[in-house]
């Protein structure tokens, strides 16, 4: 399998602080990767830095051996690269259906736009809110809308910040049917999740991330027993099942 | 064990997988059999009304329709709020005014298209270094624009004749195609016979009320397809949240300059077009006054929508041009309380309907039921003045 996206020592720093430090690992053509780390590990400012929406102080980032660090953000989309944010951005006044309209049109896409948008919410269960005003839907509607847009811009690779969080249980479980249907069509995934047991049902890496610095980096079960991880993550129940 | 996944799956629900586009298709769009209509009433109208002071105010009207129409397409849609519409508009004025002057033998139609070209290369000027710009900065930038170009034409006084404009400018009159259209819809509406025995003057003003009420309705409905088309819904997307259109692969740079140009543009030809009817430009199309007027008449009407500005104008020209005058002789001797009077006006209305007057309107004369009017709000997104 080829190298799809590679972080090359990727550091970002606010100031004094280091939000991510050194950052390096390579994502394969199909994998599902995991990236765990505690509250303000760098998560999501690694996040930022592989799409386009942040400039690491230092390092690279190639997406089949080209870098994006100097792409213009809707390039980094149109090369198949696609992220959801943690803190949602729903197009508030417009209605579920035109959200998911606006990457159709921007990706210059052929034939009925809606037929299509609706085919998008039908994926992530939200088809039959597709005529409400986003800014009426509840968090958990909002976390499928924004993968639903995600989606809407065909990525190869598909980035996940917090897709569960805010979820119920039932929604987690129709989110990750809808995650698993893109790794068996091909995307490669790279998701954030503290929910970490819904997180190893979808992937078969983990990336561990504590201060802004890769801690550990394998096969999901050896990653959870890693005493790094375990001391700086997990805690004191780091074998322990998670709670909804 | 985190086996909770089997009991989730049948809640997901895929009803309305099969897309039920018309209920959707409605709501981008307002019903075209209304907006038909105004067009066509305006066509007839001086069949009807022979008062040629409210015909001339009329066409005055219909030209600052295009005013705020080419202001919406930037600052109703896309949020980049521009508080000196009127270097625009005065760009195109007086490129036509200049033109006439010193290049007479210059066709009208050629002064118009380079007022067009003028007015859209200060909008690529201007809109570059506004791309970074928010808010109060932005609203700083595009009035200091107008602001110096008010100085430029003092600087070349002898050229712009400074506080005294330009006078004997050629008109519409003196426009083939302007003429042509003009006299050919006088015609029409009128009867050839009726029209060939105005005078002279009144001619002037049957032909400016037709010409404007063209070029009206072609820009206004041009831009109400680009509004209410794909590209209408990108701009809005840009207005709600820049970050989350380049996430959807929207190219931000190309978007807003684009809006920044045409409207720009729009508001050159306009300009160019006002100069024409009036035979004169003056220091009034470049005033800070102007572009306050269009953001009144654009709020008031309902910004984001096009025909929401658009109507604005024809409420707010007249009443500041015609029906204020004729109310109470205080208007008469203190103009310049009109423009409170309208901002006073726009804050009354914001307040008991924020969207402006004409979206509601609009979406209960389509029929829309309240179970979709909610979601109406793609039709128009009242809040487009945000700053
Ligand atoms: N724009 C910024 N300016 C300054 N500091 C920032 C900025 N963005 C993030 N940080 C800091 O960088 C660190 C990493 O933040 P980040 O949001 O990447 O963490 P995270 O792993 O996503 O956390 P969480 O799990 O809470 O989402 C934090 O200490 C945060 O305060
Ligand atoms: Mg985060």
């Amino acid at each position: 399998m080829s190298v799809l996206l590679e972080a090359d020592a990727v550091t970002r720093r606010f100031g004094g602080l280091t939000a991510v430090n050194e950052v390096t690992f390579s994502v394969e053509e199909g994998a599902a990767v995991g990236l765990i780390g505690a509250n303000g590990a760098g998560k999501t400012t690694l996040f930022n830095c592989l799409t386009g929406f942040d400039k690491p102080t230092s390092g690279d980032v190639r997406l089949r051996g080209k870098s994006l660090l100097k792409m213009a953000r809707h390039k980094v989309v149109k090369s198949g690269v696609a992220r959801t944010f943690q803190i949602v951005k729903p197009f508030p006044d417009l209605p579920v259906l035109a959200n998911v309209m606006v990457p159709l049109i921007a990706g210059g896409t052929k034939g009925d736009l809606r037929v299509q948008a609706m085919g998008v919410l039908d994926r992530v269960g939200l088809a039959h809110r597709a005529a409400s005003p986003s800014s009426q839907l509840s968090e958990g509607d909002l976390k499928r809308l924004e993968m639903a847009r995600a989606l809407a811009t065909k990525p190869q690779l598909l980035l996940l910040d917090e897709p569960f969080a805010g979820l119920s249980v039932a929604e987690i479980g129709v989110l990750s049917d809808t995650i698993r249907q893109l790794r068996a069509d091909g995307t490669t995934l790279i998701v954030v999740e503290h929910k970490i047991g819904s997180l190893l049902q979808l992937v078969e890496r983990v990336v561990a991330m504590d201060q802004g610095a890769v801690i550990a980096d394998g096969e999901p079960q050896a990653v959870m027993r890693d005493p790094a991880v375990v001391t700086a993550y997990l805690g004191g129940e780091a074998t322990t099942h998670e709670q909804h | 064990m985190t086996s909770t996944k089997v009991a989730e799956q049948p809640a997901a629900p895929s009803d309305g997988g099969s897309g039920r586009p018309s209920p959707l298709k409605r709501l981008l769009r307002p019903n075209p059999l209304i907006l038909l209509a105004l067009p066509i009433v305006l066509l007839y109208l001086p069949r009807f009304v022979d008062n040629t002071t409210l015909l001339q105010q009329i066409a005055v009207a219909t030209i600052f329709v295009m005013f705020a129409a080419s202001w919406d397409i930037l600052s109703g849609y896309t949020g980049q709020v521009n508080f000196g519409h009127a270097a625009f508009i005065g760009t195109g004025a007086y490129t036509v005014a200049l033109l006439s002057k010193y290049q007479p033998d210059v066709s009208n139609e050629l002064a118009l298209l380079a007022a067009v070209g003028a007015a859209a290369l200060l909008g690529l000027l201007i809109g570059i270094p506004c791309l970074r710009l928010k808010g109060p900065y932005l609203a700083l930038a595009t009035l200091s624009v107008a602001g110096a170009l008010v100085q430029l034409t003092f600087i070349f006084k002898t050229q712009t004749g400074g506080e005294d404009g330009i006078a004997g400018v050629k008109t519409v009159i003196d426009g083939s195609l302007t003429n042509t259209i003009g006299e050919g819809l006088s015609k029409l509406v009128l009867g050839p016979l009726t029209f060939s025995g105005l005078g002279g003057f009144d001619q002037y003003i049957y032909v400016s009320y037709f010409v404007t009420l063209v070029f009206m309705v072609v820009m206004v409905g041009g831009l109400m397809l680009l509004g209410y088309g794909k590209r209408g819904l990108v701009l809005r997307s840009i207005q709600q949240d820049e970050l989350a259109a380049e996430a959807a692969g929207v190219p931000l740079t190309r978007y807003k300059l684009g809006a920044f140009v045409l409207s720009a543009a729009c508001a050159g030809l306009a300009g160019g077009l006002y100069a024409q009817v009036r035979g004169t430009v003056a220091l009034d199309l470049l005033a800070v006054d102007l572009s306050l007027l269009i953001i009144i008449i654009a709020a008031f009407g309902g910004a984001g929508s096009i025909i929401g500005p658009a109507i604005g104008a024809y409420v707010v020209v007249l009443l500041q041009n015609y029906y204020l005058d004729r109310a109470t002789d205080l208007f008469v001797e203190h103009p310049e309380l009109k423009i409170g009077t309208f901002a006073l006006l726009l804050i009354i209305v914001l307040i008991v309907q924020p969207r402006g007057i004409v979206p509601p309107l609009l979406q209960r004369l389509s029929g829309r039921g309240s179970a979709t009017r909610a979601a109406g709000a793609t039709m128009v997104e009242g809040g487009g003045a945000k700053p």
